[in-house]
């Protein structure tokens, strides 16, 4: 039975209340079901309160530079398609930072799972707005409230051709749960975003916020199909959680990409023949 | 009879001068020491391109400023070159390319390439009776400049081939009846050579490093070794990717040494300064890089297609934070296999930074080598199996951490670009802080047995050091030989920078530092590292390399030679 969780203390640096403790559950929960080998698994994330969350978890990680979680998570996927890559980090990371990568990796469709925490405020570097935040919102760099349009990362990656696209919330440990699950599964790009409080920056979006302003999505709901997923990705009334969007047809980056052609071979078990080499002069 | 002659090529964007110059060199090779060397315009069409093709009796690998034969492809291409001709300087091509006073000025003679060319059958083949006039004004023989374009146009038929080979020799034949008499014979020791391009020699040495994915986001001139690799995809297992931008590109590139791969990026300078976090980040985790950077003038978008050597500091100080890095800059072409290859095995091997420093003007030249013996003990993994209870970061005896990758042992592989402990958890423990970067930095210790020495040419005595790096070593090599009262130290290693050079700086009576920037950067290195006075340089900073000629009349200003 594998076992994403320490066994031991470790004094984590988020502030009592903060989403991110059940996420952390659930991530762990999640892997743990799947019965997956830790020592198979990779996090990769940028910098952020969010993209802690490797350091918590017993697997491999690779904590890089803030916006650059996906590239690096991208690029091991590549090399390496034996492994589960989880690429996570906060709204800022992953969409402001980060947002370049963002729209090419969809893209490329790697096999990852890309987890973005949706606290609609930046946390470690105390509480200056976020691309996701909303209008109005006051910071102390934003004095007067937020007065940009926020980013809808739903519709973003849903227009962009992601091939999985589903949102969670922290408050509903059980069903995001699965997502995660299911994302982990799903062959290709996964994107996640978690809707979460910030307890101590965000005193708009409020965990009493989201449970009031997001509902789930049943099973009339057509996950196959991008127009009926654009339009409740598009729906700001009220906000979708759920799986909105999958595509199994598209290829992923390995299936697509002419350098493999069916041989999964990680790269750091090819050799490389020099002899060969010697011939080209 | 001369020692060696200069002919350029003077045209536009697209009218094929590259073609005359790359047949030219091809088959030249088997009779000759040739180099040649092109400087363009950016642009796609138009404009005035040069191509200059030295041919000599003792091996070169540089350029002069003043032309003995000049070949034109229109009414627009001899003004700009102007100071360069001298009165023996023999000007050929169409009677409407010169102005009357021109004609009368200068050493014209009149050739109608295109009409030669309509004759074998295709105006498009005028290079070719081009390529096939000076091939007879040199003499040289038929049968390799037939194989030359055999190969290069069999596959567009025969009738191309045959009609390619009918105008080089219309154009020989005309070359040989002709008034015209070229003022060199070859050596008759010569044996056959290989020719090469600074990228072509890059590209061997990274597949001899063991380079199996390169990410990159295209900027000239790093672009071509980007292409040369991705040619290999499917012959030697190259994954090529075209990022996003430079911050990806590196990032993916750390990201693929993370899990195992053997990876490279290849930029300008201006591309490389949005990969300076990236640096940092391959210092604070450890992680192996290799990373080429192709030097064109700056500041900014600068001279796109022209060449400097004025990114040294940009690479030495890139990244914020301390930590070791390694620095090469080519200068022999065979070096470019031998360091290419090397910057793999010490990036893998301490955990590091590797930069390949190169320019324009070295990447693009053709010239010639011997056989090649590529290394092979490059292209292994420093990677080992994990255990259960594996430290990513671990206080090993050796001073180095052993590397292990995710998925191969049963260990974790936590790594942090946070100050970190021992298994890769962030710390914010002072003690800790210190015992790590203390490791990091003693890598400088460690590799201290792997530095080059700089090539020393010339006078034995070294009292009188013309001191140069990476791409200008041709040039100085070239006026060294003729100059026996001088010696050549050239660096290839520019940093870390081997002890033993102080005594080499103290000792001598002269010293003069070669660079191709304004500000003497090299030299600024030596001064700083060994607290010796560098203030008698040779600077260049017009977007060109320097020519042997320019440089010998420097040295005579200086009272040198
Ligand atoms: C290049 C760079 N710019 C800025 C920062 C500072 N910084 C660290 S985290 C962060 C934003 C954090 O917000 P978010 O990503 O939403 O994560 P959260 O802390 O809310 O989980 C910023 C601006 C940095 N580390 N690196």
């Amino acid at each position: 039975m594998s076992n994403f969780n320490f066994n031991y203390d470790i004094d984590m640096a988020w502030c009592p209340g903060c989403g991110n403790f059940p996420i952390r559950d659930m991530i762990i929960e999640a892997l743990n079901e799947l019965n997956l080998d830790p020592t198979q698994v990779v996090f990769s994330s940028g910098i952020g309160q969010a993209a802690k969350m490797p350091q918590y978890i017993d697997s491999n990680y690779f904590n890089g530079l803030h916006g650059r979680g996906l590239s690096v998570a991208s690029a091991i996927s590549a090399v390496n398609p034996e492994l589960v890559v989880i690429a996570e980090g906060g709204d800022g990371d992953m969409y402001g930072e980060g947002g370049n990568h963002l729209i090419h990796n969809i893209r490329r469709n790697p096999n990852l799972l890309h987890i973005v925490h949706d606290n609609m405020v930046y946390g470690l570097t105390k509480g200056q707005a976020a691309p996701t935040s909303p209008i109005g919102l006051v910071t102390p760099t934003q004095i007067d409230g937020v007065y940009n349009e926020p980013i809808n990362p739903m519709a973003l990656a849903l227009s962009l051709g992601a091939t999985f696209v589903a949102r969670g919330f922290s408050g509903d440990k059980q069903k995001t749960k699965e997502l995660i699950k299911q994302a982990i599964q799903h062959k290709g790009y996964a994107i996640l975003d978690i809707f979460h409080p910030c307890v101590t920056y965000n005193k708009i979006n409020t965990f009493a916020w989201f449970k009031r302003n997001t509902y789930w999505l049943d099973e009339t709901h057509d996950k196959t199909n991008l127009q009926d997923a654009l339009k409740v990705a598009l729906n700001l009334d009220k906000l979708a959680c759920g799986i909105l969007y999958q595509n199994n047809d598209t290829p992923d980056y390995h299936t697509r990409n002419p350098f493999y052609q069916g041989n999964l071979t990680p790269l750091y078990k090819r050799e490389r023949d020099l002899d060969k080499v010697q011939e080209l002069l | 009879m001369k020692e060696s002659i200069t002919i350029v090529l003077s045209g536009e964007a697209g009218q094929g001068l590259q073609t005359v110059e790359e047949f030219l060199v091809e088959s030249l090779t088997h009779e000759t020491y040739v180099f040649s060397s092109k400087e363009v315009m950016s642009r796609v069409r138009g404009g005035n391109n040069s191509v200059e093709i030295r041919i000599s009796n003792h091996p070169i690998q540089a350029l002069r400023y003043t032309i003995d034969y000049l070949f034109l492809f229109n009414n627009h291409s001899l003004e700009r070159l102007l100071p360069r001709l001298h009165s023996k300087t023999q000007i050929i091509g169409e009677d409407s390319f010169l102005t009357d006073d021109q004609k009368k000025q200068f050493n014209f003679n009149e050739v109608n390439f295109i009409e030669i060319a309509k004759q074998a059958g295709n105006r498009l083949y005028f290079n070719i009776a081009m390529f096939g006039f000076i091939s007879g004004l040199l003499n040289s023989s038929k049968t390799f400049a037939h194989q030359t374009i055999t190969k290069r146009f069999i596959r567009k038929g025969e009738d191309v081939v045959n009609g390619n080979i009918t105008a080089f020799n219309l154009g020989y034949d005309l070359a040989q009846d002709s008034s015209l008499k070229l003022d060199f014979k070859p050596n008759e020791n010569f044996k056959p050579l290989k020719v090469l391009t600074g990228n072509d020699v890059l590209s061997i040495g990274a597949l001899a490093g063991g380079v199996n994915y390169l990410a990159a986001y295209p900027m000239s001139p790093g672009t071509t070794l980007m292409q040369l690799l991705e040619a290999k995809t499917h012959d030697f297992g190259v994954l090529v990717e075209q990022a996003e931008d430079e911050i990806a590109a590196l990032n993916m590139v750390i990201g693929a040494w993370y899990a195992g791969a053997r990876a490279m990026t290849t930029t300008s300078g201006g591309g490389f300064a949005l990969m300076t976090e990236a640096v940092s980040l391959a210092g604070i985790t450890e992680n192996p890089a290799v990373i080429h950077v192709a030097q064109r003038p700056g500041p900014a978008t600068g001279l796109p297609t022209r060449t400097e050597q004025a990114d040294l500091n940009l690479v030495l100080y890139a990244g914020h934070g301390e930590f070791p890095r390694v620095i090469f800059a080519p200068g022999k072409l065979s070096s470019g296999v031998e360091l290419m290859a090397r910057s793999f095995h010490l990036a893998d091997k301490y955990q590091i930074p590797v930069f390949m420093l190169s320019d324009q003007y070295w990447l693009e030249s053709l010239a010639q080598t011997d056989d090649i013996t590529i290394p092979r003990n490059y292209s292994k993994n420093h990677i080992i199996e994990t255990e259960r209870d594996y430290k990513r970061y671990a206080f090993d005896p050796s001073g180095l951490s052993p590397r292990g990758i995710p998925g191969l042992g049963k260990g974790f592989v936590k790594v942090d670009s946070d100050e970190h402990d021992e298994e890769g958890l962030l710390t914010e423990s002072f003690d800790m802080r210190v015992r790590m970067h203390e490791k990091r930095l003693n890598k400088f210790n460690l590799m201290k047995e792997d530095l080059l020495e700089p090539s020393v040419e010339g006078n034995p005595t070294k009292k009188n050091l013309v001191i140069g790096w990476g791409s200008t070593y041709g040039v100085i090599h070239e006026i060294v030989t003729s100059n026996p009262e001088l010696t050549h130290v050239h660096f290839e290693h520019v940093y870390p920078l081997p002890d033993s050079v102080e005594s080499l700086l103290r000792d001598a009576d002269k010293i003069v530092v070669i660079e191709n920037n304004a500000t003497g950067q090299f030299a600024n290195l030596l001064q700083m590292t060994f607290g010796i006075k560098l203030n008698n340089r040779i600077l260049k900073y017009n977007g060109e390399p320097f020519h042997v000629d320019e440089l010998e009349q420097k040295l005579k200003e200086k009272a040198y030679v």
